[in-house]
């Protein structure tokens, strides 16, 4: 991002989708992956996008999606927006370069 | 249209990822012209369900594979080097995908305007 480079979006697929987790309390010798992930997205006005068929596997979900399914509560953190596996392939197609870590 | 190749390296069964990476495919095919490229143990995703054991909860999701050209995936390809190295033959798969020595693999890459990596 210094060099001059924007990020159209970060699109957060399989189970990549747990960092999204709110309720995960990392031990306080171990990195905090959420918190890294809500202050680079802060400092950089990032769009983080989930792919909702991994988050409802995975129990991550929005208000709308709890009371949808009837979950007692929501478990999506703070600075991820959850939508669908378009929002990939819109990104991969206005993007320069896409680039993939960890499949 | 944009060209988009779908590299698909995960096994099936232990975990979910060889079927999401196929759901990602079948998206694509609706905003680009997507094809696919079986390597390493992606290639056992072909293996047909008929000689593969059903591992619940996991679902033979590869039964859909022989729908790919009504979605206008028309270009699959297989890796010959991760095919053979596992011991398959022909009769092992549902479909039949074009088998490519890794040097063609590397040229294939280099066809498309984007490549995604699962």
């Amino acid at each position: 991002m210094d060099d001059g480079h924007d990020i159209y979006r970060v699109f957060f697929y399989h189970d990549a989708v747990l960092v999204a987790n709110r309720f995960q309390s990392p031990p306080q010798d171990e990195f905090d992956i959420l918190a890294a992930w809500q202050t680079l997205a802060q400092t950089y006005n990032l769009d983080l996008c989930l792919c909702i068929a991994s988050c409802l596997r995975r129990g991550i979900v929005n208000s709308e999606e709890a009371e949808r399914f009837e979950h007692l509560g929501d478990s999506l953190a703070s600075g991820f927006s959850i939508s669908g596996l378009g929002q990939l392939i819109e990104a991969t197609l206005v993007a320069d370069r896409t680039i993939t870590f960890g499949a | 249209m944009r060209q988009i190749l779908f590299v698909l390296s995960h096994g099936p069964g232990s975990t979910i990822a060889a079927q999401e990476s196929f759901d990602a495919l079948l998206a694509g095919s609706a905003f680009a012209e997507a094809s696919a490229l079986f390597i390493g143990n992606g290639v056992l995703q072909l293996i047909t369900s008929d000689s593969q054991l059903e591992m619940p909860p996991r679902k033979n999701f590869n039964v859909a594979f022989s729908a790919m050209p009504d979605f206008d995936i028309h270009r699959i390809y297989c890796c010959a080097a991760s095919f053979h190295e596992r011991g398959l033959i022909h009769q092992d798969l549902c479909i039949r995908p074009k088998l490519l020595q890794p040097d063609a693999v590397a040229e294939l890459w280099k066809t498309f305007d984007r490549v995604l990596c699962f």
